[in-house]
């Protein structure tokens, strides 16, 4: 069953196919909405199981390891509340009990950031856990379902940490394909705890106080159950490939064979990383490449990852960390990756730069890859490097030179002869063409924009299109201008999730953002792009002007509040903007979604789904006859007609004693 | 707040309001067949806190239920898990210091889903927690709160020996004030602990308890029954377990009842009971013990070593004194009621030998 949900849907889905029994859990963002999903489907009946609102992480990771010695358990966290967990979590590789928790990856702070990020991962890598790093959100349900395979395997029973990227994986709506619960559960046999608490029989004690010669004993045989989970993880994989088709390893090569060049790195941002990799492959003046990315963070396959870059021959890997090194010399990954070549291979270890990118929710753009490559081909010739970490994306520390001017003075007479030899190879930097489909959306919080891309990408991956949605995320509240950028594959199916920010199609749900200058909604349409406005007032030529638009880009308007209000819908003329996108986006057959939409709409379901039709009817790129709007309240009309810049001082004090008089 | 009511009866009884059956009465001397720990624990001689969880599980097993026990750290912990488990035939979930409250609450939660898919049946399991006064009145009161706050079935026993004994007698938020503890000394500055103790009972029943008692090793009958009551009645059940610690309160080793005696008869100890309905929006106080006499309270403070000091100054004793009297004072309506009202107002500090009072 192939659906449209974000990466926390995701992973709930693969906590309900799993049959867990006890989820504890606290809320915290980006990973909240998994919590929320599972507590719907207890409430309704859909899942078994008992869920707890405890008072905080700590816990939540309490009750996780406590239930684990009866139940299969699970949570999900982010963040603080997993660096809150780490207190616990100890207990649970400790105790070796076998639980998942999905971690939606998020900056650790101060300052406080709520976007994506490794760091929270990283500072548990000492607690004794398996991690898994998915790179979407049907590796994140994939993931769980075997988390549990390989966590009660019976050489291993240690815990496991899911992760994925915070909103650009946990809240980006893709199709994923749901396996049927007698499929997992044929793949996934019922939870068997070894040493089960409420055992009358065999009444038993978990973490006793144990003095050396016992405790050393004991870390050695954790360590070893740990290392173990390594080929578990790799037979576990390939299992659920014969099941369900799709495989998993340790790590993933994607690229030549035999690549020079290698970028490693974990997480969602392979998604970018493979786009590169398949477009700059086998051009003229590219070495041979390869993005290695580990999905099997801990256990690290140290020896795995060395043999695989020593067939290979590779000469330069450049390691992207999406986390901080606190004063090591790389940052995790990289340390990681240095110490396996170096231990491994010794004298043949090729060289090693690591770059730390993505912080905070920063970008990680296809683009970026192209420059990590470029990077990777000058140190493989030879020329000098860095031996601490580059950074993505700071104007005055740039990794290649592009302006001498904008770079750091102090960083120039350190790094000069650096940024000096190394040149910026054409070849590499060829730009990313835009063959997919993009829609951006600009609303207003509230507006309900998303919802209605989300929609928009339910019905498309009905159609069996590849639709990914991934909406901008802050504390914006009601009023603020959002945007959600969506995308539909065109082509070879790739199952892309890399957008090159360059829009077919921008909708602008309200029309007071068309001027904003802070926003610019068409700065980065394509030149024979179309522009879809909600608006009652503008006629289309006014908009192109007003947007300074091209002759070949196509402006339609939609009267979507007016219509919302005939329907006695209110605010909301989402749906209407949704019909409205139809008209003007072909790629997603109306009819087809009309069904879709027949069966998911929100209540009240009759008016949204004429609310559809008549967005999708009432879409014009001519002027719209002048209606006149019943005022609702004269003074509040003139109020909001009111703009500052069309009076005087005087006039304004004028008017407002007036008002005062009454 | 709630609406205070009082039990006109003063004693112990296995009826609670709480309850359609009375629990099991041990009858007077409290002996309970069966085991609790077993040998092997490396408690001190004389400690309060291994005899209260002795008799805490003896009472459980009254219940017929089997004893799941979440544990957390301290000095019961290490001294009854060390390289072997003291706990008899019980499970022990041993988790962390401030958890003991949400281990609690998943291991309840684990075996309501096992009822759920029909492996166990329903109401074949008490689940306890068991921690000191710094895993409760301190680092695990967040989790013991909300573990109350979510009414969740279980029974929490706090063993309260006023310090934190485990690490070296450092105060907590039980300590006495005035005492002497390693983190609250004496010197030219510094009198000992400057703060009065919290009172866990009055918090768990401010949360929401349905079930709060404080007991004492040395009542045996008593704390049977407020430990079954605790276990039969639906939602988180708190018991105080008042501990004798020879080491930290710098006492002989065979003072255990004496001491007990003295805490009761100075009033510094109270053995009550609380059952609050909280959807009526009352609670019902039962005073389960009444001493045949009341001394001041110097005669209790004398026989511990961290209250030497204290002792020296008589401002500070007064403030023990006033203290006691006034937190006896919340009872004056039920000593009344039973013909006791009137002399308990008696200022005992203005009297100086021990004034025995009839019941």
């Amino acid at each position: 069953m192939r659906l449209s949900m974000a990466g926390n849907t995701a992973a709930a889905w693969g906590f309900r196919l799993s049959r867990v029994q006890c989820y504890p859990y606290y809320p915290i963002t980006p990973s909240t909405t998994c919590s929320e999903q599972i507590a719907a489907w207890v409430g309704n009946g859909d899942m078994d199981g008992v869920v707890i609102n405890v008072e905080s992480e700590h816990s939540a990771a309490s009750a996780v390891i406590a239930a684990a010695k009866s139940v299969r358990a699970a949570t999900a966290t982010s963040s603080k509340g997993l660096l809150y967990m780490v207190e616990v979590l100890e207990n649970g590789s400790g105790s070796s009990l076998p639980f998942t928790i999905f971690v939606g990856n998020r900056a650790t702070g101060a300052p406080i950031n709520i976007w994506g990020d490794n760091q929270d991962a990283y500072a548990v890598r000492d607690s004794g856990l398996i991690q898994i790093f998915a790179a979407n959100a049907q590796e994140a349900l994939d993931a769980v379902i075997q988390s549990y395979r390989i966590g009660e395997d019976l050489t291993v029973r240690q815990p496991v940490l899911v992760n994925l990227r915070g909103f650009t994986g946990t809240h980006t709506y893709e199709p994923v394909d749901v396996p049927s619960a007698a499929d997992v559960d044929s793949f996934l046999p019922s939870y068997l705890p070894l040493e089960p608490l409420f055992s009358p029989d065999q009444p038993v004690t978990y973490n006793a106080m144990l003095a050396a010669y016992y405790y050393r004993r004991h870390k050695r045989n954790q360590t070893a159950a740990l290392r173990n989970a390594s080929c578990v993880t790799e037979n576990v994989g390939r299992q659920f490939g014969e099941k369900f088709g799709r495989s998993y390893g340790k790590f993933d090569w994607i690229g030549d064979a035999d690549a020079d060049l290698v970028v490693a790195l974990v997480g969602e941002s392979f998604g970018a990383a493979e786009t590169i990799v398949s477009h700059l492959q086998g051009r003229k003046g590219v070495g041979k490449i390869a993005v290695l990315r580990v999905r099997l963070f801990n256990p690290f396959p140290a020896q795995e990852i060395a043999t695989r870059i020593y067939k290979a021959n590779t000469k330069a890997v450049v390691v992207l960390d999406e986390g901080l090194p606190h004063g090591d010399v790389f940052p995790p990954l990289a340390l990681r990756m240095a110490a396996a070549l170096q231990a491994h291979l010794g004298t043949q270890t090729p060289r090693l730069a690591s770059v730390i990118g993505g912080l905070g929710g920063s970008d990680i753009r296809p683009d970026h890859f192209q420059t990590l490559f470029n990077l990777a081909a000058n140190i493989a010739d030879g020329r000098p490097y860095r031996r601490e970490p580059y950074w993505l994306d700071i104007d005055e520390d740039p990794i290649l030179l592009t302006d001498e001017k904008k770079v750091d003075q102090k960083l120039w007479k350190r790094y000069g002869d650096v940024w000096k030899a190394q040149p910026i190879l054409d070849a590499y930097h060829k730009p990313l063409p835009s063959t997919n489909y993009e829609v951006r959306i600009y609303g207003r919080a509230g507006q309900g924009a998303i919802t209605s891309a989300v929609f928009f990408t339910g019905a498309g991956v009905e159609q069996n299109l590849w639709v990914v949605t991934k909406p901008t995320f802050g504390s914006e509240r009601r009023g603020a201008v959002v945007h959600t950028d969506t995308l539909i594959e065109q082509g070879a199916s790739n199952k892309t999730r890399a957008f090159t920010a360059r829009q077919d199609l921008v909708c602008i749900y309200d029309d007071t953002i068309l001027t904003s200058p802070t926003h610019a909604p068409t700065r980065d349409l394509k030149p024979d792009g179309t522009v879809l406005v909600n608006s009652s007032r503008y006629s289309p030529a006014r908009i192109r002007q007003l947007l300074g638009l091209g002759p070949k880009a196509s402006v339609f308007i939609v009267p979507a509040s007016r219509i919302a209000h005939e329907l006695q819908l209110g605010s909301f003329f989402n749906m209407v903007m949704l019909g409205a996108m139809h008209c003007v986006c072909p790629l997603v057959d109306f009819g087809a979604a009309m069904t879709y939409y027949e069966k998911n709409a929100p209540r009240p379901k009759e008016a949204n789904l004429e609310a559809i039709r008549r967005g999708y009817q009432e879409t014009t790129d001519k002027e719209l006859p002048a209606v006149e709007l019943p005022a609702v309240d004269a003074r509040a009309e003139e109020y909001f007609r009111w703009r500052p810049e069309e009076e005087s001082l005087e006039e304004e004090m004028l008017r407002s004693l007036e008002t005062l008089r009454g | 707040m709630f609406q205070v009511l009082f039990n006109s009866e003063i004693g112990t009884s296995p009826h609670s309001s709480l309850l359609s059956e009375p629990v099991i009465d041990p009858g007077e001397y409290g002996y309970i067949p069966t085991s609790g720990l077993t040998s092997g624990h490396q408690g001190c001689t004389g400690c309060g806190m291994v005899s209260a969880t002795n008799q805490v599980l003896r009472a459980l097993k009254l219940t017929g239920r089997y004893v799941a026990a979440s544990i957390g750290t301290g000095c019961n912990e290490v001294i009854t898990t060390q390289n072997t488990s003291c706990w008899g035939k019980v499970s022990v979930d041993h988790n962390n210091f401030p958890n003991t409250a949400s281990t609690l609450s998943g291991n309840r939660a684990a075996y309501e889903a096992l009822v759920q898919a029909g492996l166990l049946p329903p109401g074949s399991v008490v689940n306890v927690g068991i921690a000191g006064d710094g895993g409760s009145y301190d680092i695990g009161l967040q989790a013991l709160l909300a573990w109350i706050a979510r009414a969740e079935d279980g029974v929490y026993v706090c063993l309260n020996n006023e310090a934190y004994m485990n690490t070296g007698i450092q105060s907590s938020g039980a300590t006495p004030f005035g005492a002497k503890t390693s983190t609250t000394p004496y010197g030219k500055k510094a009198n000992g602990n400057p703060r009065t103790p919290q009172h866990l009972p009055d918090l768990a029943l401010a949360a929401g308890a349905p079930y709060v008692a404080v007991a004492s090793p040395v009542h045996h009958r008593d704390l049977a029954i407020k430990v079954q009551k605790a276990a039969m009645i639906p939602g988180p059940c708190l018991v105080e377990c008042y501990s004798v610690c020879p080491p930290g309160w710098n006492t002989e080793t065979d003072y255990f009842f004496e001491i007990t005696r003295l805490a009761l008869e100075t009033r510094l100890l109270i053995l009550y009971e609380a059952e609050l309905h909280r959807k009526e929006g009352y609670a019902i106080y039962t005073l389960n013990y009444l001493p045949d006499r009341f001394r001041p309270i110097e005669e209790y403070l004398e026989t511990q070593g961290r209250f030497k000091n204290l002792l020296r100054n008589p401002e500070m004793v007064k403030v023990v004194q006033r203290y006691v009297d006034r937190r006896w004072a919340f009872w004056a309506d039920l000593l009344e009621h039973n013909g006791v009202g009137e002399k308990v107002i008696v200022r005992l500090d203005s009297v100086p030998d021990a004034v025995g009072l009839p019941v």
